[in-house]
């Protein structure tokens, strides 16, 4: 090495060790710019991730607890995904990411279902090609929009009979 | 205590599985400190392949002893399945498992670790691998975007649904210390006087990161990504700087591999990172050969072999993400075979304009549609300037990267400077293959993977200590002494009477 680069150990060394104290610096004002993003959440190691995914993740508790639950589902039971209309558009992906977990080829069930028993009730249909799953929003009896997802295991819907109950008793 | 006891056990297997697979020839020290991060790209190796079976056995826990047993069979091979004595290896192994049960213990009782809606999804692959043994359970779309690795590895844990509490901190201690061992052993000739001051500052500007810190108590993949990156840059150098070490190959190809398992645009930066070291022709062409054909394969096994199938399973056909991944595979065997073609036409332009090729593309994308260039640039830099939870860290290590770049040379600098500066053109062009501008806000695609480089960058900056003056500072220098003398001697420049 040159005279001159001698110094650049010390200069570069200088430059690290002050880069980390300003890290350190700016530790207390990115937590707090941090605390308003709402997306992350400091757990404890023992929490019940199903419940804590209710609590802080609306869209994804649905895609979370789904994907476990619909595994074990019978055919036919019923399944509550979001109560809200408004939701329904945006959760769509999720649902079918759930519904994939039972299995799918229910086209022409689906469009042969909805046109004859559940059309009159559909909020709002959609299909999620990727995931080539279906899910429907109904409105219940008590006017309660809910989204089912309507596929499974060798074309069953998974629509439970209550809720098909509840919506045909509302439109009646 | 159940689910402690088989935590600590499937960090202890993945552990030892890295050890195993890591050659000796680097030392205890730097053997032991990447033993985690290894172990789990061997893991999640091993997983791929038994995805691609269909037999139904890809468990987490079949995955890791199968892992176990295949690291054990590579180290007989090279005569190191016993370890051999090696100065300070007692006191590594020590110091790693005191830190294991620090950390172990603390993530157990103290609310440490975050997780945003990402992290579920990744745990929903992980519970369903654990119950299904296969990707049955999952649409094609779930496993493509979230990837193998983080679900694999998190599907160790015992409890329904859970993940390794101490998993991210345990890879954030070892990205830490393979930063301070790899400065030390790139800047060795400063010697054990400046030598580990400067490793010492490249290890701290790096733990002291905001975003590092959070990363390693986030369930997600990032910090993963971040030292498998490091961890190949470091192979890729030593083969360059002339080491040959048996078994490095091997380990090239399983943390390639790890890259593309672990997130969708993995292959695109495992093969930026081996470019400098591939296109070489000093490196022995059997070891890259064999590097480009064990990626190549993983690369089509995951995207053609495994990704594929379940799309024409859920009724669609194949996504260009898929098979154009899954072609680039298929690309890197071929230039395998014609390594020794590709040789003659390798110059000291090959790097440069294979960097300007990426910016080409990416200008003529953005000529179609230039709404997500300048999204993603102006979201971009709003997070890097103030939305992003980087504080000023990222600005100022920019700054500090250009001028030490600038300044000093570094022997072998291509070797991490190629991903470095590649790192822009190819995140924009993401953009463009998702057909989507990146946005404002930490949680951010672009903002995460940031981190990717952020090792890699201290790391730049910190050789630059036992670098050299570029050819222009010397110039520079030399006109001003000349200047200098001229004065003395009553004689002035031009340029010098302009400047009085």
């Amino acid at each position: 090495m040159s005279d001159r680069n001698l110094h650049a150990p010390s200069v570069v060394t200088a430059v690290l060790l002050v880069g980390a104290l300003m890290n350190v610096a700016q530790h207390p004002v990115i937590e707090r710019e941090m605390s308003d993003w709402y997306e992350a959440v400091r757990i404890k190691p023992d929490h019940d991730l199903r419940a804590l995914s209710e609590a802080h993740f609306g869209s994804t508790q649905s895609r979370f607890n789904l994907y476990l639950q619909l595994r074990d589902l019978a055919p036919g039971a019923t399944v509550e995904l979001a109560p809200s209309s408004d939701l329904v558009g945006e959760h769509l992906l999720g649902l079918s990411e759930a519904a994939a977990v039972v299995r799918r080829d229910t086209e022409a069930a689906v469009d042969a279902a909805v046109a004859a028993t559940l059309a009159p009730f559909v909020v709002a249909a959609g299909e999620d090609r990727d995931a080539g799953a279906y899910a429907i929003a109904l409105r219940d009896g008590d006017g309660t929009d809910r989204i089912v997802v309507v596929t499974g295991p060798e074309r069953t819907w998974l629509v439970g009979a209550d809720l098909l109950a509840d919506a045909r008793g509302g439109a009646a | 205590m159940i689910t402690l006891a088989i935590e600590t056990a499937a960090l202890v297997l993945l552990a030892v599985t890295g050890w195993l697979v890591t050659p000796s020839a680097h030392g205890a020290r730097w053997r032991v400190a990447v033993s985690l991060p290894v172990g789990v790209a061997v893991h999640a190796c091993v997983m791929l392949v038994l995805l691609a079976t269909r037999l139904s056995i890809a468990r987490p826990w079949v995955g890791l002893l199968v892992a176990l047993a295949g690291a054990a069979v590579l180290a007989h091979r090279r005569g190191e399945l016993v370890a051999p004595r090696s100065p300070g290896q007692g006191l590594a192994l020590a110091t790693t498992a005191a830190i294991g049960v620090v950390t172990l213990l603390a993530t157990a009782a103290l609310p440490l670790v975050n997780v945003t809606a990402d992290s579920f999804r990744y745990l929903t692959v992980a519970r369903l691998l654990a119950l299904d043994g296969d990707a049955s359970g999952m649409s094609a779309f779930l496993l493509q975007s979230r990837s193998l690795v983080t679900g694999a590895v998190h599907g160790l844990a015992a409890a329904d649904p859970s993940y390794l509490r101490a998993l991210g901190p345990l890879v954030a201690v070892s990205t830490a210390v393979s930063l301070w061992l790899l400065t030390r052993e790139m800047t060795a000739r400063l010697g054990p006087g400046l030598g580990p001051w400067v490793a010492g500052g490249a290890a701290a500007l790096l733990v002291t990161n905001h975003r590092f810190v959070f990363n390693a108590f986030y369930v997600n993949g990032h910090l993963l990504f971040a030292a498998w990156v490091l961890l190949l840059v470091a192979i890729a150098w030593r083969r360059v700087a002339g080491a040959v070490v048996l078994g490095d190959a091997v380990l090239a190809v399983l943390l390639a591999t790890g890259l593309t398992l672990l997130r969708p645009e993995g292959v695109l930066v495992a093969t930026v990172v081996l470019l400098p070291v591939v296109l070489t022709p000093s490196v022995a062409p059997s070891w890259r050969q064999w590097v480009l054909v064990g990626v190549g394969a993983g690369t089509v096994l995951w995207h053609v072999g495994v990704l594929a199938p379940l799309t024409l399973r859920d009724g669609y056909s194949p996504p260009f993400a898929i098979l154009g991944l899954g072609l680039l595979g298929l690309v890197l065997v071929v230039v395998a075979g014609g390594l020794g073609i590709a040789d003659r036409f390798v110059g000291a332009w090959t790097l440069p304009m294979a960097h300007v090729g990426l910016w080409a593309l990416v200008l003529v994308l953005a000529v179609r549609d230039p709404a997500i260039l300048i999204d993603s640039a102006g979201a971009t830099l709003r997070n890097v300037l103030v939305d992003g939870a980087w504080g000023a860290s990222l600005l100022v290590l920019a700054g500090v990267l250009v001028v030490a770049v600038l300044l000093r040379r570094v022997e072998h600098e291509q070797v991490w400077l190629f991903p470095l500066l590649t790192f822009v053109p190819l995140s924009v062009l993401l953009a463009f293959l998702r057909e989507g501008a990146y946005r404002v806000g930490p949680g951010d695609s672009l903002n995460r993977m940031l981190l990717h480089v952020l090792p890699l960058a201290v790391l730049a900056v910190a050789v630059t200590a036992d670098g050299e003056a570029r050819p222009w500072t010397r110039r520079l220098a030399s006109r001003w002494s000349a200047g200098d003398g001229d004065e003395d001697g009553g004689a002035v420049l031009p340029s010098a009477q302009g400047l009085g």
